[in-house]
């Protein structure tokens, strides 16, 4: 599918004029702290540019198709933010600024000595790197499969038009260039709720679709139950989404170089407050996006599978089967649709319990078809993804926004992608400079570089990161499951750098060779754990920070004494 | 290190929020309306279901 001559205009338009305005704004890079900084920023921009920092590419193509297909609990997972926040505001925050520090890991020198610094900057270092290839590759794929753009290409453009002004710019342009896109991507997702609702057949409400959703599973927003097997609910939600936020927040230096940017304390505690209060409702809205579209589809035919590059791949080999399936699919369709429809009828009526019994049973009659059609793929094309929740977003703004509308939408798709893309390099950048070649230059007795100089090594250290980001994403296809991998790959380092945080602030009488040993055991246990048990990848985190408090406390009391 | 921004920050660690006079009722604040979210999206998950 290609884009209109409209839709082009308004996604460069668009995608320029954020990439120039943030360039011209950011002018005049003097030194490395202004590179690594930015320095003097506001609250507004803080918080919004903290948001687009989180927000990636994959929120607003994958986020949707879980809404659409799993329901609004995910939501649930962002319970523990606003609290993850708040301690970040109260305690990480003061610190940071009364040590006067350009990255995060700087602190751990401050606190314990330079070898802690060393590893807790390497740990970041492995992850974002690889994290980074992949906020690059995941968007791509999926754009050169649904819009027939060349896969390396996009890869290259996406990342070329970033590193430009990153390099250029610094952080500052990366702060004042996500705020735009911030904007961009919260109008796109409201023009997207507005579109969907107004698409729904004359007749059904938006209390009649969220009625028809709830029927069917997918208002399942909050739950109570303290259910372990469950992967998403209150629970969960308040103490791994805590800690994870906690950790990427408030040690992770692609979020830190964001809020070190304000003009001052409170600006940086006002950014992070302002994240704490409006993420839970954007992913809320996200998801809500995505069960209207389930519904929107229940009544306008939605395609069978919504990979349609793949399904027509596998109907070339198998145009019989898929025939077959499509037809089977037409009167799945028809006959959920007119379930839909008497279940909105007989709402408050006396019927309305079996007009919802024939409702779920239309619903689980068109999932075989679609179950059958994931069969069918598997069996067509074996190394092939048979899951389609990433597509069905972007199938519904191609094929049902009005031209001009479909370009904004992507370009919130790009903006998204680019601001977690300059938040990654930079903090790549900032970290290599400042925590091991400025370090190191220290360490070996060399005398202070120019200003100059210092800010030449972060803009060159930016590239660099930049290229091994590219690169590993023009690879990244030649791997199975790496969008996968490379999730469990974030949660193997992030337990072990949050307890080396954790020991520092909290507990103050642990020194630096228990809180190091105690790390590397962490992070060999993690290892270990990821080879030998079948541990959700989400409870690394947990037990990779618990793991370094723990034996570093075991450290102090036995081969230290304490202060 | 010294110089930059940070410096002129240090004496604004304590500085109260521009609203609400303290911090701890600002926390109180984003701590309540997380709450509230919570019970209005239990209510709705109530009354869909």
């Amino acid at each position: 599918m290609s884009l209109a001559a409209l839709d082009w205009l308004v996604l460069i338009g668009t995608i320029a004029t954020i990439v120039l305005y943030g360039a011209w704004r950011s002018r005049g890079m003097r030194d490395v702290n202004s590179f690594v900084r930015g320095d003097a920023l506001k609250w507004p921009t803080i918080g919004l540019s903290i948001m687009a920092t989180q927000a990636s590419a994959i929120t607003f193509i994958s986020t949707p198709g879980q809404g659409f297909s799993d329901g609004m609990r995910f939501v649930q997972f962002y319970f523990g933010l606003p609290l993850a926040m708040i301690v970040i505001s109260a305690v990480f925050v003061p610190v940071y600024y009364r040590l006067n520090v350009r990255t995060a890991y700087e602190y751990l020198e401050h606190r314990f000595d330079v070898r802690v610094r060393l590893f807790g900057g390497l740990l970041f270092l492995i992850g974002r790197g690889l994290g980074t290839g992949i906020t690059i590759y995941a968007p791509a794929i999926i754009l050169s499969q649904i819009l027939g753009w060349p896969l390396h290409p996009t890869i290259w453009a996406m990342g070329l038009v970033v590193v430009v002004y990153t390099v250029l710019g610094g952080s500052r342009a990366v702060s004042i260039t996500q705020k735009q896109q911030m904007i961009v991507m919260l109008s796109g997702l409201a023009v997207a709720a507005v579109v969907v609702i107004v698409r729904l057949p004359r007749g059904v409400s938006v209390g009649d679709a969220v009625s028809v959703a709830g029927a069917l599973g997918r208002m399942n927003v909050v739950s109570f139950d303290l259910d372990f097997s469950s992967r998403y609910n209150f629970w969960s939600g308040i103490t791994g989404g805590f800690f994870l936020a906690l950790s990427y927040f408030g040690t992770d230096q692609s979020q830190v170089q964001r809020y070190l940017s304000g003009s001052s304390v409170t600006e940086s505690r006002l950014g992070l407050l302002f994240n704490g209060i409006f993420k839970v409702p954007m992913q809320l809205l996200i998801l809500f996006i995505g069960v209207m579209v389930f519904v929107f589809y229940i009544f306008t035919r939605p395609p069978m599978h919504f990979d349609q590059p793949t399904m027509a791949q596998v109907a070339a080999g198998h145009g019989a089967e898929v025939a077959a399936l499509e037809a089977r699919h037409d009167r799945a369709f028809a006959e959920r649709r007119d379930a839909a429809l008497a279940f909105i009828a007989a709402r408050g009526t006396a019927e309305q319990p079996a007009a919802r019994a024939r409702l779920v049973d239309a619903e689980h009659g068109f999932t075989a078809v679609h179950d059958d059609a994931k069969a069918l793929i598997k069996r067509a094309l074996p190394g092939a993804e048979t899951r389609d929740t990433d597509f069905v977003f972007l199938s519904f703004v191609l094929e049902h926004l009005p031209v001009g509308l479909v370009g904004l939408l992507i370009a919130v798709i790009l903006c998204a992608a680019m601001s977690a893309i300059a938040s990654g390099l930079i903090s790549l950048g900032a970290t290599t400079v400042v925590d091991f070649y400025l370090r190191l230059r220290q360490a070996l007795g060399r005398p202070p570089a120019s200003p100059r100089h210092d800010l030449r090594a972060s803009q060159i250290a930016t590239i660099a990161w930049a290229a091994v980001a590219i690169g590993f994403a023009s690879l990244a296809s030649l791997f199975a499951n790496l969008i996968e991998a490379v999730n469990i790959l974030g949660s193997i380092f992030y337990g072990p750098i949050l307890g080396l945080f954790v020991v520092a602030l909290f507990i103050r009488w642990v020194t630096a060779t228990p809180a190091l040993v105690g790390a590397v055991v962490a992070q060999l246990l993690i290892f270990g754990l990821l080879a030998a048990s079948k541990l959700a990848f989400l409870w690394y985190n947990v037990i990779g920070c618990a793991a370094v408090v723990v034996v570093s406390l075991v450290m102090q009391v036995f081969w230290e004494k304490p202060r | 290190m010294s110089g930059g921004p940070a410096d002129s920050a240090r004496s604004g660690i304590e500085a109260p929020p521009p609203v609400m006079r303290t911090w701890g009722r600002l926390y109180w604040l984003v701590a309540g309306l997380l709450a509230f979210d919570v019970v209005a999206m239990w209510l709705l998950t109530r009354w869909a279901a």
